[in-house]
């Protein structure tokens, strides 16, 4: 009698558990989340694609714990509310353990209340604005990836207030992305934050932002700031390539993949030669990587898994590292993971993730939601991003 | 801004057609180039490079339709890859931003929406090949049909085309069957393993019929339609002549503590080089040449070996490239180019069983890279 009790609660365990954790069997952990796949900022979509081949390769190497990992990610074309109702539906329906890397800033402030309200991890999206990194008191289910927009914003401010005579121009997108940056670069300027002779705005889903380029053209700037994506990136390097305009140009780190580099270049030239910025994955193309073992993993994985994706994109490589924190948080969380275990395995993070530059650690803390603590100034010369210089600060 | 200046280019064009009614005004000079996917081997053979170009400023293309003239070989290819593919397209979703596509053409089975594309094409195809690009992290499937010519077309020497349809890219956004990106080919080319070059002697003569889009109304102009061709000279061969001579001469020296004379040793090798085109002398031909891996010269002149030493003597010969190229999207890596030397409309020939007398606007001759070698041995 005794042995059949044991057999039986044996056998209940994992209902216990299922009931327990939404998301989590004996065999598999499901997670969610958005990607714009298609819409303004369609360049990221890759992300998806790369943490999904990136769940495959470790399911094929025994999974977590002994559990297979689902990944969910569903096309929000980038519109914030199409990410609420897609991930509300992702929790409803799909009974997902935890979101994982909602990208896109606007799209992850508007769903934290609701994961917040609701205790569901909401982890590693992409984005780096403080509206998450500074609210981990208020919203401790959140937590963003990307070094802090703001200091990003800090460290061109930094760099372009040692120029003598720069005049700057600022492009910015209309969301807290772009004010993040912007805010960071008033303070990286500091007591030369009058060099500002022009800002202007898009929003994202302007399909042109030539006025915005003629005006900041005609402030005389010979700096440019793009506070922008990669789309408006593109838009703004062509525009400034038409106006006949050729500052020097510092460009947010979420556009600097190669393969937004090679249309930029393809379109304008050897004028994208010696624009700055900000990087802390590794450029798989790049000679410098080219013997780095982790981007022979990232090939097979993207040949086997993802058939079909280029691995110049490295929006796909990108995937594959914060999947990869996402798997140790998920180890970390335990045999029998809860959504406050793998909350607490992310808020004790001390990884050496091997898609980072060397160097960049993903650290966090209960009180430090920036996992990404350091980041490279690059500048861009011909075909590549090239460092310069020490790592520079990447907190908020 | 971008609505008025399209407004602007559509009454300008309007006005021009006004006042040139009747004529065929619709901006489309596309140029087709044919030459070898590797260095041209003395007898032809190996596989094929294709490539076309359309100008920016030109309408969009609607249909390709490429000529195979009789010699080359196309193998009925097994599903697998058949080489790579370059191309460049303007994107109007960015700004006209030009995007680098790469990719490679594949033989693949027919699928519904292959047999849709062939239906809409208006071709029964005998293989389904498939240029699946990629450019920002988007895939682009572009089916290339394999079609027998007509038996007019056959009489004139073409048994078997290629055909390619493409989306219109300057509809308004959201149009169904835009093209992805709104983006407009601006240049593809292509090797291809299922097209092998003739062995026989010749000149062989690719033609193609190109088909734009009326600007904007994302419907086919048959009137704007032009013959445009490429021509391959087979063998195209560089010769390099080499002689050498010896040079004895005289120089005082100093041995054991006098002033000696010594008798010198060298070799004074002397190289021309010729570069034919099935024979003939090649329209554009650079020639450099190499001793030892470095440069001695031109297509002529001599240099000296020292006793006893020896030397490759390498001569490089750049054929037909000299007019334009297209391009692949690599502006950091030019030399990738498929190169040509163009003979304008007057080196094209009507072939009127493919055009149905439609302007021949131009032909070219595809650029090749070939070398010929030799050993010099110096005397002693």
């Amino acid at each position: 009698m005794k042995r059949l009790l044991a057999v039986l609660a044996l056998a209940a365990c994992p209902v216990a558990l299922a009931a327990g954790s939404p998301g989590v069997t004996p065999t598999t952990i499901t997670i969610g989340g958005t990607v714009p796949i298609t819409g303004p900022a369609a360049l990221f979509g890759s992300v998806g694609r790369g943490a999904d081949a990136y769940f495959k390769y470790v399911n094929a190497h025994g999974g977590v714990n002994g559990r297979k990992i689902k990944y969910i990610y569903r096309d929000d074309a980038y519109d914030p509310a199409k990410t609420v109702q897609l991930t509300r539906e992702l929790v409803e329906n799909d009974h997902v353990f935890a979101i994982f890397d909602t990208v896109g800033t606007d799209n992850t402030v508007a769903t934290t209340d609701y994961l917040n309200a609701a205790k569901v991890p909401q982890l590693f999206a992409g984005t780096g604005t403080a509206r998450v990194g500074d609210n981990f008191k208020s919203h401790p289910w959140t937590m963003g990836y990307l070094p802090s927009f703001r200091a990003e914003g800090v460290v061109y401010g930094r760099a372009i207030a040692k120029t003598a005579g720069a005049k700057v121009a600022v492009l910015a997108e209309a969301s807290d992305f772009g004010k993040d940056l912007t805010d960071g670069l008033k303070r990286g300027l500091g007591a030369k934050s009058s060099a500002i002779v022009s800002s202007q705005q898009y929003q994202p889903t302007d399909t042109s932002i030539e006025s915005q380029m003629s005006t900041l053209h005609a402030s005389g700037a010979n700096v440019l700031v793009l506070n922008v994506t990669p789309q408006y990136a593109i838009l703004a390097y062509l525009a400034a390539h038409k106006l006949g305009w050729h500052p020097r140009i510092y460009v947010s780190s979420v556009c600097i993949s190669p393969n937004v580099m090679d249309i930029i270049r393809a379109s304008v030239g050897a004028e994208v030669n010696g624009s700055q910025s900000i990087a802390f994955v590794k450029d798989p193309t790049d000679q410098t990587f080219a013997k780095d073992p982790v981007v022979a993993l990232y090939t097979s994985i993207l040949k086997k898994y993802a058939p079909g994706a280029k691995p110049s994109d490295v929006y796909n490589f990108y995937g594959m590292g914060v999947a990869y924190t996402m798997v140790d948080a998920l180890k970390h969380a335990g045999k029998s993971p809860t959504r406050a275990s793998l909350l607490k395995a992310a808020q004790h993070l001390n990884e050496v993730n091997p898609f980072m530059r060397a160097g960049v650690k993903i650290a966090t803390s209960p009180s430090d939601y920036y996992p990404i603590s350091k980041a490279q100034p690059v500048r861009y010369d011909r075909v590549h991003w090239v460092a310069v210089g020490p790592l520079v600060s990447a907190r908020g | 801004m971008r609505s008025t200046l399209r407004l602007a280019l559509l009454l300008g064009a309007t006005v021009a057609s006004l006042a040139f009614a009747g004529s065929a005004l619709a901006a489309f000079g596309p140029k087709l180039v044919v030459s070898s996917a590797a260095p041209q081997a003395a007898g032809g053979g190996g596989p094929t490079r294709i490539g076309v170009t359309v100008p920016n400023s030109d309408d969009p293309t609607f249909r390709a339709a490429i000529y195979i003239p009789t010699g080359y070989q196309v193998a009925t290819a097994s599903a697998g890859k058949l080489g790579d593919v370059t191309a460049t397209a303007a994107a109007a979703d960015l700004g006209g931003a030009v995007l680098p596509l790469t990719g490679e053409l594949d033989a693949i089975a027919p699928t519904p929406a292959t047999a849709t594309a062939a239906a809409q094409c208006q071709v029964s195809p005998s293989q389904t090949w498939n240029l699946q690009l990629t450019a920002a992290g988007q895939t682009l499937n572009i089916p290339m049909f394999v079609v027998a010519g007509t038996a007019a077309e056959a009489a004139a020497g073409y048994q078997t085309k290629l055909v390619v349809c493409l989306p219109p890219p300057d509809v308004p956004a959201g149009t169904p069957g835009r093209a992805q990106f709104g983006a407009k080919l601006l240049s593809a080319s292509f090797s291809v393993s299922a097209i092998t070059q003739p062995t026989a002697t010749g000149d062989y003569r690719w033609t193609s019929l190109w088909t734009p889009y009326v600007p904007t109304a994302g419907r086919p102009n048959p009137a704007g339609s032009v013959e445009v061709q490429a021509l391959r000279h087979i063998p195209t061969q560089v010769k390099l002549t080499v002689t050498k001579r010896k040079v004895t001469t005289t120089v005082r020296k100093r041995v054991k503590g006098k002033i000696r004379k010594v008798k010198q040793v060298s070799t004074l090798v002397r190289f021309s080089s010729t570069v034919t085109a099935n024979g003939a002398p090649a329209a554009s031909a650079k020639i450099t040449t190499t001793a030892a891996g470095k440069r001695v010269g031109g297509a002529s002149g001599s240099f000296r070996l020292a006793a006893g030493k020896s030397a490759t003597v390498k001569s490089t010969a750049v054929v037909d490239s000299d007019t334009g190229s297209v391009a692949t999207g690599q502006p950091e890596n030019a030399a990738a180019d498929l190169f040509f030397h163009d003979l304008g409309a007057g080196g094209c020939v009507a072939t009127p069983a493919v055009s149905g007398g439609l302007p021949c606007a131009d032909a070219t001759v595809g650029g090749e890279t070939i070398s010929a070698t030799s050993v010099v041995k110096g005397f002693k």
